[in-house]
């Protein structure tokens, strides 16, 4: 290098270059301040859009609509809340899908525009001789309230979206559910004819104690006795048995019967019950659910104990192939009998149900029985009625809807069970399994937006720029 | 007559398996009165059962004492005399029972005698175990389930032989619990009509024990 080069040269050389550095910090604030502003007008038309238009669940929005649009909505952004603007109950495979969703952890936030009252109810009238009302609602937590024309009937408290259930005698339309949120009137279903009861056999008590325990529980009674080779006695009208006049037949003995129109009316639906002796009619072999094979006498004096069945004959019963076994006896040992001997059996025929009985002379029970005795035989016959078809009604309980309903009973209930309540009443649902399922909440994304970043990119170039300058002892 | 045992009848030791216990007549032994004052009834009510109807029937009639709980195995009792009436308490209260249960009591007044002894107490007796007797309309089915009496209970020939009331006795009457027959009463005197032997009956031109069949058939079908 020469001597006499000039010393400033390198400084000379630095200055540009700081200058050429400070041009392009400037340039890079004013690019990075531009796109932050173009980034942030983007982000916020996007959530002027997403606050706007909810995705509308509607009666044009078919299946495979909803599919492509949760699919679109949790590509794009898969942690944002999914909004929707219910105006039309999904349907059962649209809840389905919004269940999912809901299981996959996705928020999902929605406002109901149904109308839906969120109340299901039902009404039916349970087979028995009263035909008492069964009232089955899904209700919203709360207060529940069912009255009839004569007032209140009764109320519960929920705390949950349930399924609850009232059993009435009798009520006096208009019947009428309420809750915090809506009152329904829920119609009464007319009084059918009620079903009757058909009893063959041979004239002899056990004939006459079962139609009387059969019409003292309040059933109507008909059937024909031959006391003659030209007479019968007829009950009722003995009208042709039929699965629409006649709930169940009972055969107290080993009566002549006629065996084809039996089979029918158990292949149509009816119920036959055989008892003792009547297991042992050939013409009902193919109908009967167990063999009757050997007959052991009662235990002596053990219709006066406490367990009076014990003082009955009874036959030996070999359930059959698709039989089950609705009661056994323990095996006693000092009777004779080391294994357990099956009392009532049944077996499904048809869409009918044929039930036997081991036991003969029922109507000593009745007679001969303990004090209670008489209620005792009304209580048996109404338990085997009930396996035959003509069930009592079962007990009232309220349970969880999830575990109840399918859905399509109560859409809304399931809708709601499925992701939770509307917006506006926040909870947080859970799975059956018990766990959060997912939080429905109208809650904004908690990610920092690339405008924040261009900001302080620029930010950051023109301290750069303001520094560079300064050392070089400019303003 | 003797009492028989009870049990070797009542638990089916005499019919074959399967077969159906046949129908055993019973009569009411009581501790007052004369209970057995109608020795041949028992046997012509079952002669005239065997003979119209397919119903099994045991040849010989039962006597139980009232007192006993071997009544509960007999449903269709049957109680005659001719003298004042009065139950024990034992008595009452197992034929109280018995009643509530199921089971029918058919009283015939021997004396065919409205004013008499026996039906003035067995009525009262009645009415303590079972509550008050009224009248049975004549157009019952009991009167319409084998044999058909469109009038009523049928005349007897004792009625009007002079003792008694002389009267016809228009009808029977009865305590009903739900429509069915607990007590039959009667004033007709039928344990001195059929107080004969059952041979006897081919010199009648009407056998007059066909109510007796109606009472059977319809104690064992209601």
């Amino acid at each position: 290098m020469p001597d006499h080069m000039p010393d400033h040269m390198p400084d000379r050389t630095r200055i540009r270059g700081r200058a050429v550095l400070e041009g392009l910090c400037r340039l890079g604030a004013v690019l990075a301040l531009a796109a932050a502003l173009w980034r942030l007008g983007r982000e916020q038309a996007a959530g002027r859009e997403q606050q706007a238009a909810p995705l509308v669940v509607s009666a044009a929005l078919t299946d495979s609509m909803l599919a492509a649009e949760l699919i679109r909505a949790r590509t794009a952004a898969p942690s944002d809340t999914v909004s929707l603007r219910i105006a039309q109950l999904p349907s059962p495979t649209q809840r389905a899908m919004l269940g999912t969703l809901a299981m996959s952890g996705a928020v999902l936030s929605w406002q109901d525009a149904s109308a839906s009252r969120g109340l299901a109810a039902q009404v039916l009238r349970a087979a028995g001789p009263g035909e008492p009302l069964h009232v089955r609602a899904a209700v919203p937590r709360g207060t529940a309230t069912l009255r009839d024309a004569g007032g209140l009937l009764d109320s519960l408290v929920v705390n949950r979206d349930s399924l609850v259930a009232w059993q009435l005698r009798a009520a006096s339309a208009p019947l009428r559910l309420e809750t915090a949120r809506a009152t329904m009137s829920l119609p009464m279903p007319p009084r059918s004819a009620p079903r009757m009861l058909r009893v063959m056999g041979e004239p002899g008590w056990e004939f006459k104690f079962t139609v009387a325990a059969l019409e003292e529980a309040g059933w109507r009674v008909d059937g024909a006795v031959r006391v003659s080779p030209t007479a019968r006695v007829t009950l009722g009208t003995a009208a042709p048995l039929d699965t629409s006049r006649h709930a169940v037949v009972i055969i107290t003995d080993s009566t002549e019967v006629d065996a084809a129109s039996l089979r029918r009316f158990v292949q149509d639906g009816g119920g036959l019950v055989l008892l003792g002796d009547a297991l042992r009619i050939p013409a009902l072999a193919a109908l009967r659910p167990a063999r009757a094979s050997e007959r052991h006498g009662g235990v002596a004096g053990g219709l006066e104990t406490d367990q009076p069945l014990t003082g009955l004959e009874r036959w030996e019963l070999t359930p059959l192939a698709g039989a089950q076994v609705l009661q056994e006896a323990s095996g006693d040992a000092a009777a004779g009998h080391a294994h357990a001997e099956p009392l009532l059996v049944a077996r499904r025929v048809g869409t009918g149900r044929v039930v036997a009985s081991a036991y003969r002379e029922l109507w000593r029970w009745r007679m001969e029985g303990p004090d209670n005795g008489l209620e005792a035989h009304r209580r048996w016959w109404q338990d085997v009625l009930a396996t035959a078809g003509a069930p009592a009604p079962a007990a009232v309980h309220a349970a969880a809807a999830r575990s109840v309903f399918a859905g399509d009973a109560a859409p809304y209930a399931d809708l709601v069970g499925r992701i939770g309540a509307p917006a506006d009443t926040v909870t947080v649902p859970t799975s059956p399994s018990g766990q959060t399922a997912a939080q429905v909440t109208r809650s904004t994304s908690a990610r920092t937006p690339w405008s924040a970043w261009l900001g302080v990119l620029a930010i950051v170039l023109l301290c750069v720029e303001w520094g560079s300058r300064r050392l070089r002892g400019l303003r | 007559m003797t009492p028989h045992d009870h049990h070797n009848v009542a638990h089916g030791g005499i019919h074959p398996p399967g077969a159906q216990a046949p129908f055993v007549f019973a009569t009411a032994q009581y501790e007052s009165g004369d209970w057995d004052s109608a020795p041949l009834v028992p046997a012509n009510v079952i002669d005239s059962v065997a003979r119209y109807t397919a119903l099994p029937v045991r040849p010989q009639g039962v006597i139980v004492p009232l007192s006993s709980t071997a009544i509960m195995q007999y449903p269709l009792l049957y109680l005659t005399g001719h003298l004042p009436v009065r139950f024990t308490e034992r008595e009452a209260e197992t034929l109280r029972r018995y009643l509530a249960r199921g089971g029918l009591l058919f009283v015939d007044d021997h004396n065919h005698d409205v004013d008499g002894a026996f039906n003035k107490t067995a009525r009262e007796e009645i009415r303590r175990v079972a509550g008050p007797l009224v009248p049975l309309p004549n157009t019952h089915e009991l009167y319409r389930c084998f044999f058909v009496f469109e009038n009523g209970p049928p005349t007897t020939s004792h009625e009007m032989n002079g003792w008694g009331d002389n009267l016809v006795h228009e009808h029977l009457d009865a305590v009903l619990h739900e429509g069915r027959i607990r007590v039959l009463f009667s004033n007709k005197d039928y344990s001195s009509e059929w107080s004969f032997h059952p041979d006897n009956k081919r010199f009648l031109s009407v056998d007059n024990t066909k109510f007796g069949v109606n009472l059977v058939v319809y104690a064992l079908t209601r």
